[in-house]
């Protein structure tokens, strides 16, 4: 779930892990900072992601990390798997609660 | 007022406090013991600790002059400890397609027998090494004052041999670096709450130790000041025992030089082939068999430190320890080697002057019998000389 949503934001371009942490935050997915770090280095072992040290101005150098093509594959598999989930999902959330009673409630389709 | 340092984290300083220092330090190494057994790990510490040196700037931007310690606690509190990151990591391991809506129920945590304690040497609350403070945790005890009276009552009557057997716990003991092994030396769950506790906990106490050991013995009361002057006794007591055993290994030490000398006498003259070897072991049978022994003794006791002293020098420093059976078999088979040294050293030393002895007695007798001719004595170099200068020798 979480490797899913690094992935996403890594497609729009390269970025440093405290960026990726600042828009994880913002969705509330993660609590603590360290939890990406194992989850990103896990990600570079399997070949979905690399990066490039770049200078920054105040501070230490950063990890720009971006897509591989590799990871930009596995990206469009999940997508494919999430937006199939989310059609079920909400089809099965779209129905009723419970069966009403015939003739209460118009039945939509 | 506090003590304050200057770290230097990839390149840039940063002023830092005492304790804010200690908690980074601990919290830094306690990561990599974590870290240190998973692959990436190295890895994964040095990104964390490029995520601190980043929090640091953002602060020293801020106006930070001195980080201190609430500074490292809410670093830490972000950046969560080693247990929190694997923890959210582990499930995501398991194979499955893309992800659910909603929050997934974590499994039921399935340790929920108790932890199993550890023996370790407490550094934080110790007299010499803190091998009672370890054992006293070990078997579920808080308070280690008891423990050391009793151990130095049975010092006494044990004629200090029992202080043999702490300098041996010490070192075959291993000591409760970081805070995961200070909670299994006590018996604690190891999670991230705990080992967040304890981390605060250690940087607590050296605090409070540094600033007010004075406050403490008065919290005590009366009790207290009997208990620091037992405690000063005990301590005085201690550094006694400790220079008798000094004195002892002193001794040691010189018994073994003396029997090296001795046996290394021997050694020489059986490696010299003019000095008559023959001779001598025809004199004393056993010393040839002596010899070999002292020599392979003489020979281990002192490779065997020597071995370990190399070894330790090229061990990483994040690699795990030899198990204390390993050590305790080194120890042995030391100390064997080197009584062992000492007796036969000694022995051969004294069976090789016997020998001598004995030849110089018999040496003349039986040189007179050979260089004896037509009744008249003289040596064979001398004969020598003269049949050369064509003297001869006639009886009368």
């Amino acid at each position: 779930m979480l490797d899913f949503c690094v992935l996403l934001l890594l497609r729009r371009g390269p970025s440093y892990a405290a960026d990726i942490i600042l828009r994880l935050k913002e969705a509330e997915l993660i609590v603590v900072e360290g939890t990406l770090y194992p989850l990103l280095s896990r990600l570079r072992r399997d070949g979905l992601l690399s990066y490039q040290w770049q200078e920054s101005l105040q501070g230490p150098p950063r990890k720009y990390y971006s897509l591989t093509p590799d990871g930009l594959r596995v990206l469009d598999e999940l997508d494919a798997a999430w937006e199939e989930l989310a059609r079920t999902v909400g089809l099965l959330k779209s129905a009723p609660p419970v069966l009403p009673a015939p003739g209460d409630v118009p039945i939509r389709l | 007022m506090k003590k304050n340092f200057t770290i230097n984290l990839f390149g840039v300083l940063y002023n830092i406090d005492e304790d804010a220092y200690e908690l980074l330090d601990s919290y830094q190494r306690n990561m990599r013991a974590y870290f240190s057994r998973r692959d990436g790990g190295e890895e994964v510490c040095e990104d964390i600790e490029h995520r601190v040196a980043e929090l640091l700037s953002d602060m020293k931007a801020e106006g930070v002059e001195a980080v201190n310690i609430d500074h490292v606690r809410s670093i830490i509190r972000r950046i969560g400890n080693p247990e929190d990151m694997t923890g959210a990591d582990e499930p995501a391991d398991t194979p499955s397609d893309g992800g659910g809506e909603g929050p997934t129920t974590p499994p039921p945590p399935p340790e929920p027998e108790r932890p199993r304690r550890r023996l370790f040497r407490d550094p934080q609350d110790k007299m010499l090494g803190g091998v009672l403070s370890g054992l006293c945790k070990f078997f579920g005890g808080n308070d280690p004052l008891p423990w050391r009276i009793i151990f130095l009552l049975l010092c006494l009557l044990s004629w200090t041999s029992l202080a043999v057997v702490y300098v041996v716990l010490w070192a075959l003991m291993p000591e409760a670096r970081t805070a995961e092994e200070r909670l299994q030396m006590c018996g604690k769950p190891v999670n991230p709450q705990t080992l967040n506790e304890e981390i605060m906990r250690g940087v607590d106490a050296t605090r409070n130790f540094v600033n007010a050991p004075a406050m403490q013995a008065r919290a005590r009361g009366c009790l207290g000041t009997f208990l620091s002057v037992v405690v000063a006794c005990l301590k005085a007591f201690g550094i006694f025992f400790l220079a008798c055993l000094l004195l002892g290994l002193l001794f040691v030490i010189t018994l073994f030089c003396f029997a090296l000398l001795a046996g290394g006498k021997a050694v020489m003259a059986a490696g010299l082939p003019y000095w008559g070897w023959m001779e001598v072991s025809t004199q004393a049978p056993a010393l040839s068999w002596l010899l070999i022994v002292f020599f392979v003794a003489a020979f281990t006791s002192v490779a065997l430190p020597l071995y370990a002293l190399i070894r330790s020098f090229l061990r990483r420093p994040d690699s795990k320890p030899a198990s204390a059976g390993r050590h305790m078999v080194f120890l042995i088979v030391w100390l064997l080697a080197v009584a062992l040294a000492i007796i036969t050293g000694i022995a051969t030393g004294s069976f090789f002057d016997d020998a001598m002895d004995r030849i110089e007695q018999v040496r003349p007798e039986a040189y007179q019998e050979a260089d004896m001719r037509s009744g008249i004595y003289l040596t064979g170099g001398s004969w020598g000389y003269l049949k050369q200068g064509g003297w001869v020798f006639r009886p009368l």
